[in-house]
């Protein structure tokens, strides 16, 4: 599976002093206080931090959900808040991919179908989508559920249709958030480890947002929030040292 | 993606609520196309008796003449169908239509309207009216005897008339009582239709001189013309109108062609019908706004599935369309089950009263146009309102 990919020295996501606040006065929100994240093609990134740090409202605005009120942000060297509504959705069907926490796919749909969603708003010719879907399906080894609904299928099962159906139409970005926080361990084990197949075959570019320790161990650099800012950006080799060491002292 | 299908799978997955939500349409196009499909049928029923009355029949009566000789009319008395409206037409008139020897008139034929009342010796009288006229109107109006004859000196009775009077004993040669004076029945009339102006089966017919005896008059209420033919009706009217201003200077009457009258019917049952539709309209409107108010709950019991969509690349204008052809199916669903209604009752309700009403195509096609109207207006709101919604927010919601 061909990814599109930056090979150039800019790096694919590059934030600079990005605030979002809610609300006006006395009820302001800081939700983000000026965050500077520059994350390179092919990297696979956790975004960890406590509930109200800020990683989701992060994550929204990296996946064209929201819009920062301050500050700049941009994708494979295209200033992203200069777009409009209609272009943020346009680009975001064909370049961003995301997996939800808790199942978000959609019910009356079989799992072909569900894979061939956004490729379809992407007005992509049937056939090709169809090639496209079922290449997904086999990738993450799940080509035989095709038919199945998604009250068909256990958690895990339908965590990777949704995998599957972010990865088909070959995005810049994978987002996910919390992807393991509606399944057990061992489905979790195993949507991590499809997390990891992919990300070694096709090389695409992952940001995942988590609190669970085993979630973020699984990536290559750890972004840690709090209270709207980061605190922390390590690889996770260093981290491991640190928790390690930290571990020791104890 | 499949939006229709979309569509459908959601109004079936609620289908109690989708039933619900289009019994308002269903009710609102029901009672507008069963009232305009009845009164076509009536508008129907109304032409078909026409054509077995005669189309060819031109009416002249009295009218107040042109104003530069407005004072002459007012010494000649006279009665008809406008009473106050003295009568200067004669039997020479008629006479003189008859004589014409123009091709486009076959006949004319006086008619006087006899105000007094029929009834059997010292009874007290029926609901008859009573008329004087020539045998020739008979042959005119396409009147046939069932007993005696058309042209004898006595009364002449309409069908229901004689039943009225002598119930089913014979009534020939029995004598009735018209105003003071005791006439002989000398005919009775098969029944026909009745048409605008015209009811012989509740009609005592009395020859001119007798009517003239009874009443006093000189003059005729009414000279009905036969044309040649239907066609012939304009051609007929010009001639009669030259014939008539040659003896009536003054242009003291009206020619009314049996068409005109039958538009004025038709005409005035077309606004009735329409006016009764309108308030039937008001039933499609409250259809539309039930239509909005499950849209709205709709939209929001699927803040989840809009932003899945959403996230994956759906854009505002997807999920507009998406909104809006599930309210423009289920005001479709609701307009066909409401024509399908309407056209069954239409059916019932049209052999029972006995007029020709059924679907016409065009009610079918304003009721399914009126439908998708009422699905778009009142589903763009919530369809605008899905389409609005960020993403970020609605899969928040869990």
């Amino acid at each position: 599976m061909a990814v599109e990919q930056n090979v150039g020295s800019q790096p694919l996501i590059e934030v600079r002093d990005l605030v979002r606040t809610y609300g006006e006065g006395e009820a302001t929100v800081h939700a983000l206080r000026g965050i500077d994240l520059s994350i390179n093609a092919r990297e696979m990134v956790a975004l960890m931090g406590p509930s109200g740090s800020g990683k989701s409202t992060l994550m929204n605005i990296l996946g064209l959900f929201d819009r920062p009120s301050r500050g700049s942000y941009s994708l494979d060297g295209q200033d992203m808040t200069r777009l409009s509504r209609r272009q943020q959705a346009s680009y975001r069907g064909r370049h961003i991919a995301f997996v939800f926490q808790g199942i978000h796919l959609l019910p009356r749909l079989s799992a072909l179908a569900n894979v061939e969603l956004p490729m379809s708003y992407a007005r992509m010719p049937a056939s090709e989508r169809r090639k496209q879907a079922m290449q997904a399906l086999e990738l993450l080894g799940i080509a035989h559920l095709k038919d199945r609904y998604p009250g068909q299928m256990s958690g895990g099962q339908a965590q990777r249709v949704a995998i599957a159906r972010a990865i088909a139409p070959n995005p810049l970005l994978l987002l996910a958030d919390e992807p393991t926080g509606a399944l057990d361990r061992k489905s979790g084990a195993l949507v991590l480890q499809a997390f990891q197949e992919l990300h070694a075959n096709t090389g695409v570019t992952i940001v995942v947002v988590t609190h669970d320790p085993t979630v973020s161990q699984h990536a290559e650099r750890i972004v840690s929030l709090e209270d709207g800012q980061i605190i922390d950006d390590c690889p996770v080799e260093d981290r491991l040292i640190a928790s390690h060491s930290e571990g020791g002292q104890s | 993606m499949n939006t229709f299908a979309i569509a459908w799978d959601s109004i079936w997955h609620h289908r109690t609520r989708s039933f619900l939500t289009a019994l308002g349409i269903i009710i609102g196009v029901f009672a507008v196309v069963t009232l305009t499909s009845l009164g076509g049928g009536v508008r129907k029923y109304v032409s078909q008796k026409f054509v077995g009355v005669g189309a060819n029949l031109i009416t002249v009566t009295p009218s107040v003449p042109s104003a530069h000789s407005s004072s002459r009319g007012s010494k000649f008395r006279g009665g008809g169908p406008f009473s106050n409206i003295p009568s200067t037409l004669t039997v020479s008139d008629v006479n003189a239509l008859n004589h014409s020897h123009h091709s486009v008139i076959k006949d004319a034929a006086g008619m006087l309207t006899v105000p007094d009342l029929i009834g059997l010796p010292k009874k007290s009288p029926v609901s008859a009216s009573v008329s004087g006229t020539s045998s020739t109107f008979f042959t005119i109006e396409n009147l046939k005897a069932q007993a005696g004859t058309l042209t004898g000196k006595g009364v002449v009775l309409g069908d229901k008339a004689a039943k009225e009077l002598f119930g089913h004993h014979p009534a020939l040669g029995r004598k009735v009582v018209i105003g003071k004076k005791d006439v002989t029945v000398t005919g009775v009339l098969k029944s026909a239709n009745s048409g605008p102006g015209f009811t012989p089966n509740t009609t005592a017919y009395l020859p001119l001189k007798t009517a003239f005896a009874l009443t006093g008059q000189k003059t005729v209420s009414e000279i009905v013309v036969a044309a040649s033919s239907a066609n012939n009706v304009s051609p007929a009217v010009t001639v009669t109108r030259h014939i008539l201003l040659n003896r009536h200077p003054s242009h003291d009457f009206k020619i009314i062609t049996s068409k005109e009258l039958l538009s004025t019917v038709i005409s005035t049952t077309r606004t009735i019908t329409d006016f009764l539709a309108g308030i039937a309209g008001i039933a499609l409107v409250v259809g539309g706004i039930g239509i909005m108010n499950i849209m709205l709950v709709t939209v929001s019991e699927r803040f989840r599935e809009i932003g899945i969509r959403k996230a994956l690349g759906a854009r505002d204008g997807d999920i507009l369309v998406q909104f809006l052809t599930e309210s423009v199916l289920l005001a479709v669903i609701g307009g066909l089950v409401g024509t399908i209604l309407a056209g069954l009752v239409t059916h019932v309700v049209g052999k029972a009263i006995g007029i020709p009403a059924n679907l016409t195509l065009d009610s079918v096609i304003t009721a399914v146009s009126f439908s998708i109207a009422v699905g778009v207006v009142f589903g763009v709101l919530p369809a605008f309102r899905a389409a609005r919604l960020m993403p970020a927010e609605a899969l928040r919601t869990e």
